[in-house]
């Protein structure tokens, strides 16, 4: 069981997570905030040059406001909570935090438990 | 609303009076000989813009590096969906190299046969559009 993290208002249900470039194995360890919304996982922008990650694609990313901005590609390997995810598509955003999507969070069981600010996150 | 000044004299010298309130009702327009010239925004919107060109100058230097090959996607694409529709295809040096219903599968190739700079896309008649709702953080800037 995790606990949220109360020093995000409201407080948010965040997990440590590594992004690992495949090829070169280097790893940027950080703050994974579990997003629901999101459809597609948001990794920070700096880590695309600290890690050498390698532009593979690009895609429409549609905002709350229903702007539609095209947004570079790449692929990672992901490690949340110390489970493995060897490839997954991310696209970047100027923040300091990992937005886990729903592409990540779909591996996983997971149980929300706003009140007590708790959460499981298990794999199956 | 926004809230306008004339500017009467190009060269003369004018006392504003305004505070985060004001600026919080809308920017002010400073006007000269009828024609809109410069806009006073509060602090956060200029932070806020100054973050969004940062972030728009960098994604467009990401995305040029895709060239040619998305050019060549584009160009490929009619031909693409008769052969490979609903698939993902890796385009390297302008040409298809690789295909998969499953991009994941499709990337740990591309990374086994060092295959870069590669574009790889879904072959669709209309582009992928992904929800990404939450709003995003905006950085602080330095001013």
């Amino acid at each position: 069981m995790f606990r949220y993290d109360t020093q995000v208002m409201p407080p948010a249900p965040v997990v440590k997570t590594q992004v690992i470039n495949p090829l070169t194995e280097e790893t940027s360890h950080l703050p994974g905030k579990l997003d629901t919304g999101a459809a597609m996982t948001v990794i920070p922008r700096d880590i695309v040059t600290a890690l050498h990650l390698e532009q593979m694609g690009d895609v429409l990313c549609q905002g709350y406001d229903g702007v539609e901005t095209s947004r570079p590609l790449y692929y990672v390997a992901l490690e949340v909570t110390g489970y493995h995810i060897s490839m997954v598509e991310v696209t970047t955003s100027p923040r300091r935090d990992v937005l886990l999507g729903r592409d990540v969070l779909n591996h996983f069981i997971l149980t929300l438990n706003g009140k007590d600010l708790t959460f499981e996150l298990q794999d199956p | 609303m926004a809230k306008t000044v004339s500017l009467k004299e190009a060269q003369a010298t004018y006392s504003l009076s305004m505070d985060k309130a004001d600026l919080e009702q809308g920017p002010i327009i400073l006007e000269h000989e009828g024609e809109p010239v410069a806009a006073i925004i509060g602090i956060e919107d200029y932070r806020r813009l100054v973050a969004k060109q940062d972030d728009d100058t960098w994604r467009q230097e990401q995305l040029q590096r895709l060239e040619p090959n998305r050019t060549a996607f584009e160009r490929l694409l009619p031909e693409l969906l008769k052969t490979h529709k609903g698939q993902f295809v890796a385009i390297h040096k302008g040409e298809v190299v690789d295909a998969d219903t499953d991009n994941r599968e499709l990337a740990k190739r591309i990374y086994a046969g060092k295959l870069f700079p590669v574009y790889i896309q879904l072959v669709s008649a209309q582009p992928r559009v992904i929800e990404l709702p939450s709003p995003e953080e905006v950085r602080r800037v330095p001013l």
